[in-house]
């Protein structure tokens, strides 16, 4: 996939390319709204995240732009600001999503995914990892073509544990996508065990692999390798 | 005491000495003066005899005058007693009683005999005029003083207008919703100057309030590209191969750290924004309908805990306030109720005309009620909450007015939240 980042802080930029890349993306990064609005105009991407304040401009403005062009290009808005104003006009002028500083790349990963998902294949293509098969548009699961029932955090996680493949994911980044700002860290942690372990049961029951390993008191790796 | 009141207590208090004085010195004024004349009298009344009796001197059988007045006695040549004046008292006829009568004595030699010659003036009746033109002037007095309360009592309302209207102003000043000039030019020199006054004041603070403010917003808002960034480090961090198991637990401990210094940043930063009125849209939230998505939220989790929900929730229940501020408001409480519950604990949540209970068990507060709503108390079993969850909550409520209450149920171990509007 073709992703833009727009970003005017080096660090953040550099950690989200590097990770997005390990993915298998191409990834391109720009500073400033007027690069921004340059690379918009020179090349096509899948998927764009753009940071509101920027230096030289506002980022809703090039969402203006990209959606001028008719572009199918997933948008998802960062911002520094918790502001409901900014998610509102953002949303409205058609971006897809809206992360508020500081987020998880995981987290950056898994909302990417599901808008890429949503905007190529309307939700209708399969998620398949190994074994495991997931329909977006109507969130079943089936493992070996026979259909796992899961609650709905427990369909999420397994989704999220699917967009982050191989990569370690701390209790904390499990609790914040599951629950956002409505559930504390501190209360979340046993919470976030009992759904694992619950998931687990319900996907080795049906005959599929172990892939949730413990990485010690860190977090999950979700995992075709042993 | 209004000082409108204490102006006329003063005022009376000061008068009264002044006047039972004064009445009291005009009193004794009278009466030496009608003394000082009737001595006076008297004396020339004796001068009087004395030349009549030098001419005419009467027969020693003939001394008895009509009024006995003079009261002549013919007494020993020997005998020479100088004019002296002195007090003594008579029954009065007309009265019946004794009053009070000047009387002077003094013997006249005559070439025939020595007279003892006795003069007497009643003056009681003077006395009695002295006592009404004293009482009559205190009277008077009193009269005045009486003019003068009534008069104030009405100058007070029209002098004091201004000052009552820069204290209404006051009353409704908001640090937050200031217009340019709030406080006017008044026409009273002293009032104009208080006013002035308090206009350059509330400038001032206006300007450094603002200045805060800004502060505030700035670095909560900067402090969050750097935690972003750090957040992300440890992220990559922590994805790299072959890092020992130590080091996994030493990023993991930081990420909790830093997450933790982003919630407070963001409640800080809410709470500020409560304060300074940034939530301006109000409209009518359907308590009822939020109130059961947010315990369908916290179902599963109170679940876990082994925590009962109980609700009694009436439909239709309209709050005007901004939503996401309302969410914040319930979810913070529903938040407390599961996590100070005992185990197998239980919640009830009652939504009822316009009042929203939350009840849950659990043991008494480690701290003062008082300090249940304030900034950063915690309980001490809690060391990694923010201590702000009720605190914000606090501040939602005072915003939109509501009233929020707390009470611990002793018998039944029950803590009960309530908020009324």
């Amino acid at each position: 996939m073709k992703i833009l980042l727009i970003e005017d802080e080096p660090s953040l930029l550099a950690s989200m390319q590097s990770f997005l890349e390990q993915d298998g993306n191409i990834v391109s990064s720009v500073a400033t709204f007027h690069k921004a609005i340059e690379k918009v105009n020179d090349y096509d991407y899948d998927c764009l995240v753009i940071d509101i304040t920027l230096p030289d401009g506002n980022g809703l403005e090039i969402i203006r732009e990209l959606k001028k062009r008719n572009t199918s290009a997933g948008i998802i808005i960062v911002s520094a600001k918790n502001s409901l104003e900014d998610r509102l006009t953002g949303l409205d002028l058609g971006a897809d999503d809206y992360l508020t500083k500081p987020f998880h790349l995981s987290e950056l990963n898994a909302r990417i995914k599901s808008v890429l998902r949503r905007r190529l294949f309307d939700g209708k293509t399969k998620v398949v990892f190994d074994v495991i098969s997931i329909s977006p548009d109507n969130q079943q699961v089936s493992v070996k073509d026979e259909i796992v029932e899961l609650t709905g955090k427990e369909y999420e996680l397994l989704l999220f544990f699917i967009s982050n493949k191989n990569r370690i994911l701390s209790k904390s980044v499990i609790a914040e996508h599951l629950w956002g700002d409505s559930m504390d860290l501190a209360d979340s942690h046993d919470f976030i065990y009992t759904h694992i372990k619950n998931l687990r049961k319900k996907l080795i029951e049906k005959g599929c692999p172990d892939y949730v390993k413990t990485r010690y008191g860190a977090g999950y790796i979700f995992s075709e390798k042993l | 005491m209004k000082l409108l009141l204490k102006t006329a207590l003063y005022l009376s208090l000061a008068s009264l000495p002044i006047a039972i004085f004064g009445v009291l010195m005009l009193n004794w004024f009278i009466h030496k003066s009608t003394l000082h004349e009737i001595d006076e009298l008297l004396i020339s009344h004796f001068k009087v005899v004395q030349k009549r009796l030098n001419e005419f001197p009467p027969s020693q059988f003939n001394l008895l005058t009509i009024d006995d007045n003079p009261h002549l006695a013919i007494i020993p040549a020997s005998i020479n007693i100088q004019p002296y004046l002195m007090d003594s008292t008579e029954i009065d006829l007309r009265e019946n009683h004794k009053t009070a009568i000047r009387v002077l004595k003094g013997s006249v030699v005559t070439p025939k005999h020595n007279f003892l010659v006795t003069l007497k003036q009643p003056y009681e009746e003077f006395e009695e005029i002295a006592a009404k033109l004293s009482v009559g002037v205190g009277l008077c007095f009193l009269g005045l003083l009486l003019l003068m309360l009534l008069l104030n009592f009405m100058v007070y309302r029209q002098l004091w207008k201004p000052f009552n209207g820069i204290i209404d102003k006051l009353r409704v000043y908001q640090i937050n919703k200031q217009s340019e000039t709030f406080f006017q030019p008044e026409a009273t020199e002293e009032f104009n100057l208080l006013s002035q006054t308090l206009q350059l004041m509330i400038e001032r603070i206006g300007k450094q309030f603002r200045l805060q403010k800004q502060f505030t917003e700035n670095a909560s808002h900067e402090i969050q590209t750097p935690i972003a960034v750090i957040s992300l480090e440890l992220e990559t961090l922590l994805q790299s191969d072959n890092l020992p198991e130590k080091e996994i637990l030493h990023i993991q401990k930081s990420t909790e750290a830093l997450q933790k210094i982003s919630q407070l940043n963001k409640s800080l930063l809410l709470l500020t924004k409560i304060e300074n009125n940034q939530f301006s849209e109000a409209v009518a939230v359907d308590m009822s309908v939020l109130v059961k998505g947010l315990l369908n939220t916290y179902q599963a989790f109170a679940e876990h805990r082994g925590i009962v929900i109980k609700k009694e929730i009436q439909d239709n229940q309209y709050l005007l306030i901004n939503p996401y501020l309302a969410e914040i408001l319930v979810g913070n409480l529903l938040k407390n109720a599961i996590r100070y519950n005992q185990k197998q604990g239980e919640i009830n949540c009652i939504l009822h005309q316009n009042q929203l209970i939350i009840k849950n068990k659990g043991e008494a507060l480690p701290f003062p009620v008082e300090q249940l709503f304030l900034r950063f108390v915690k309980h001490p079993n809690h060391p990694e909450a923010t201590g702000l969850g009720l605190a914000i909550v606090h501040q939602i409520a005072e915003y939109y007015g509501l009233k929020l209450s707390y009470q611990f149920n002793e018998p039944e171990n029950e803590h009960i939240f309530e908020v009324k509007w």
